[in-house]
């Protein structure tokens, strides 16, 4: 045998079983803070589970979840691809300076869930004339931010959609995308508006609606530079940039019942020492978030909604320490997703007069949960 | 259980490796066997059930061929023959071709028979024809039969090559079964083999894949976007085939056996006719020892030969895949070797080289996008954008600066160059700094084609239609 063919074998040897030992001798981890997803643990091993596959499936998960080094190994990935120019990991673009994108081309673009989507809204609002309806439909990041996206990047094309929400709703519809254009309004790592976005769209949904417009004082509230966000944990790009995330320092609030839980506070702010800090906002997504303002006007607000919506409503409850009131005195969020329950019912017992269905535009057309409004 | 995973990696592979070098050598087929079934029935359990049962069937068949032989009775010879290539054609035409034949009789007669909708058993095409080569070679006196149930069984089973071939014949590996002398050299070279195996699949493979999935996901591609989701799909496939063979091959040798090739730079071919040697070598070897010779080959005159192309080629088409667009694939490359035969070669010969690569470049790229898009419509509208739409878009640039070094190293890494390169440099190198090259190159693509297993989900394995 000739000693010198023997250090590949070492060499690949070592890193296999070293790799091997390492992964079953560290302690598991239940959650990735920086994928924001739960990891598999170790599959329970019976008959059954090895007969149905279940098995099998989940010891591979897990094997690959629970890989010594796994951010590591993650982060190599992205950045080689990154090196060779790859502009679009894991269904992100990378776009300049420092922003991604959710990937959603033409044809990933549900047509058809659209168009239905936006008829149910109408025929919904139709069913109740005597509220002030409303419909604000922000834009995708890539629609008002095109020039960061990288060149000829495929994404669905946002104006057509837009006209034809116009053509069903009508004047119902609140349309943010001019102000929106004018300022950097979406963080660079997360899919959602930053809260300047928020307030500007406050700002055009006071115009349309009659209201005067207010520009509430914003408040850094984490650390400068420290948050990255859903993008970010599905390209694992080791030199994203940070983002930071904005609120409003005093709202007019009384009390938030998220789904049974009261708080005296829109914020959840253990959500700061977390991952996913944009949770930070009523701690999330509920079924239904009940919010009771300082302001005694008789305007009870319905919010329709998906995750946008969470960093908007602070606007809403007004300011009273400067003097700002709030436009409603009950606020009723419902994610369509979790909420199961009679809605007309709700809305008679809780004497609504508003409604306002806020998604972002390429979620609302891949939502399937909006036959709800009509029973 | 395949090769691309961290199971078998971190896992199935160093289990194996240990036990069975602590082993002696009179028990290795045996940890080879249980290594196998568990590979095997890891993903359908239920199916090693198959798997068994055609082992033994083809136990008792080869065994049966030879009592009757050594009686000179050569019809129940025959008669046991037949009894073995039935069933071994039962068993594959039941799994994979009855839905098919469901579907296409439902559509011809106008019917609503249900689907069975039966998971196609993983690797039962490699292993249903490797056995089948068993008993024909036992029947033609190339082989004695193999006694030893538990040896015959590690053969069949044997886990490198189950799933995604090479197909390997009985007789290429008759010997090692029984008298085999694994070495550390062999076992580093074979180990080395399965790196670069794993790389091309997980590096090169899985990275232009994703490109060929996002322009085959395209309701207009522009001309070049189609051409160049052509290109990834021909990268793919032979980054994906050829690095499963050099893995399967890697890990034969790391257990002490030669397989033999199955791919030899098939992209450089200046003919199809040269491109169909080198390319899945053990399934066309396969099919010109077990059918076209047997049918008469070239020696029953030219009709005849045509004919036999066209039923070799009909059966590699519906081979690779249970829809009639693969039989498509399998009669185009008929009519290109029955042209190259008749007329094509002798022009061939004649003209610069480069316009034979140009010409078999533009068949095996035109071949693989009748092979990838299984639904003729969908085929149509790709092939007319490959021709009739719009040169350039937006989507095209960008694709093209995403995928451009990509799409380079996957163009050179097809090639013999690379191999070129290393021999030239080794020769250059002393003893001593060649096999630090080698080792460092090697950890290189181990611990590249780790992050990219971990880090990128998309990870596809063509192989389920096989």
């Amino acid at each position: 045998m000739k000693k010198r063919e023997l250090p590949p074998l070492i060499a690949i040897a070592v890193i296999l079983l070293g790799l091997s030992i390492a992964s079953l001798v560290l302690p598991d981890r239940s959650f990735s803070d920086n994928e924001n997803r739960y990891l598999q643990q170790s599959p329970r091993l019976t008959v059954d589970r090895v007969l149905s596959g279940r098995f099998s499936d989940e010891a591979e998960k897990y094997e690959s979840d629970q890989v010594a080094l796994r951010d590591f190994w993650m982060g190599a990935a992205s950045t080689i691809q990154w090196l060779t120019n790859k502009r679009d990991i894991g269904g992100v673009y990378l776009g300049k300076d420092g922003y991604l994108f959710a990937r959603v081309t033409e044809e990933d673009f549900d047509q058809r869930q659209y168009e239905k989507n936006l008829r149910t809204v109408a025929d919904f609002f139709d069913a109740h004339t005597d509220l002030d309806c409303r419909i604000l439909l922000a834009p995708s990041p890539s629609t008002v931010l095109a020039d960061q996206l990288p060149d000829g990047a495929p994404m669905y094309d946002a104006a057509p959609r837009y006209q034809q929400l116009t053509e069903v709703l009508g004047d119902r519809v609140v349309d943010v995308r001019q102000a929106l254009s004018e300022f950097p309004t979406y963080y660079r790592t997360d899919h959602h508006w930053t809260t300047w976005g928020a307030q500007i769209a406050y700002n055009a949904w006071c115009r349309a609606t009659g209201r005067q417009e207010h520009w509430a004082e914003l408040t850094l509230a984490t650390e400068r530079n420290s948050f990255r966000g859903t993008l970010y944990s599905k390209v694992l790009l080791p030199g994203c940039a940070w983002d930071e995330i904005y609120f409003v320092p005093h709202p007019g609030v009384v009390s938030m019942d998220c789904d049974g839980t009261v708080t005296d506070s829109l914020y959840d702010f253990s959500k700061r020492e977390e991952k996913d800090k944009y949770a930070l906002f009523q701690g999330g997504n509920w079924a239904k978030v009940t919010i009771d303002t300082r302001a005694e006007n008789g305007r009870r607000l319905l919010v329709v909604k998906d995750s946008f919506a969470n960093c908007f409503v602070p606007f809403l409850t007004g300011e009273p320490y400067r003097e700002v009131p709030g436009d409603f005195e009950r606020i009723v969020m419902l994610d369509l997703r979790f909420y199961g329950d009679d809605l007309e019912e709700l809305m008679a017992e809780e004497g609504i007069t508003d409604v306002l269905v806020l998604y972002e535009l390429s979620n609302f057309a891949a939502d399937n949960n909006l036959f709800k409004l009509n029973g | 259980m395949v090769f691309s995973s961290t199971v078998f990696l971190l896992l199935f592979l160093p289990l194996t490796a240990i036990f069975y070098y602590l082993c002696p050598r009179r028990g290795r087929n045996a940890v080879l066997l249980i290594a196998s079934l568990l590979f095997y029935g890891w993903g359908e359990p239920k199916y090693i059930l198959i798997m068994l049962f055609s082992t033994v069937f083809d136990y008792c068949n080869g065994l049966g061929i030879a009592r009757a032989r050594s009686r000179g009775r050569e019809g129940a010879a025959r008669a046991v023959l037949t009894l073995s290539i039935l069933g071994n054609l039962a068993i594959l035409c039941f799994f994979k071709y009855t839905d098919f034949a469901i579907a296409n009789v439902n559509s011809l007669l106008k019917l609503g028979l249900p689907a069975l909708g039966l998971a196609l058993p993983i690797g039962i095409s490699f292993y249903t024809f490797q056995t089948m080569s068993y008993t024909i070679d036992v029947y033609r006196g190339q082989v004695a039969p193999q006694r030893n149930i538990l040896d015959f069984a590690a053969y069949v089973t044997l886990f490198p090559q189950l799933i995604a071939g090479p197909i390997v014949q009985y007789k290429t590996v008759e010997k090692s079964l029984h008298t085999r002398q694994e070495s550390w050299l062999e076992a580093s070279r074979g180990m080395q083999r399965f790196v670069v195996g794993l790389g091309k699949k997980v590096l090169l493979a899985n990275q232009v894949g994703a490109l060929w999935e996002t322009v085959s996901a395209m309701a207009h591609p522009s001309a070049l976007t189609a051409w160049l989701g052509a290109l990834a799909f021909t990268f793919q496939i032979y980054f994906d085939f050829s690095g499963y063979s050099d893995m399967a091959i890697g890990l034969g040798h790391l257990f002490g056996f030669t397989f033999l090739e199955n791919f030899r730079y098939p992209y450089e071919s200046r003919s199809v006719t040269e491109f169909w040697r080198r390319w899945h070598i053990s399934l066309g070897t396969w099919f010109r020892e077990y059918v076209y010779i047997p049918l008469g080959g070239n020696r029953r005159g030219p009709g005849r030969q045509i004919l036999n192309l066209a039923v070799v080629w009909f059966l590699t088409g519906l081979w690779h895949g249970a829809s009639w667009n693969f039989v498509l694939w399998g009669l185009y490359y008929a009519a290109l070797l029955i042209l190259e035969k008749t007329v094509l070669l002798r022009w061939l010969e004649k003209l610069p080289s480069f316009v034979g690569h140009v010409y078999t470049c533009f068949c095996f790229v035109m071949g693989w996008v009748l092979f990838a898009i299984t639904d003729f419509s969908q085929l149509g509208r790709y092939v007319a954008a490959m021709f009739t739409a719009p040169a350039a878009d937006g989507a095209f640039w960008y694709l093209l600066h995403s995928n451009a070094e990509l799409m380079l190293l996957a163009a050179v890494g097809c090639t013999m160059l690379p191999a070129k390169a290393w021999q030239h440099l080794e020769s250059k190198l002393s003893d001593t700094a060649a096999v630090a090259v080698r080792t460092v190159g090697v950890t290189l693509i181990l611990l590249l084609s780790i992050a990219f297993l971990v880090g990128d989900s998309y990870n596809p394995f063509l192989y389920f239609r096989f």
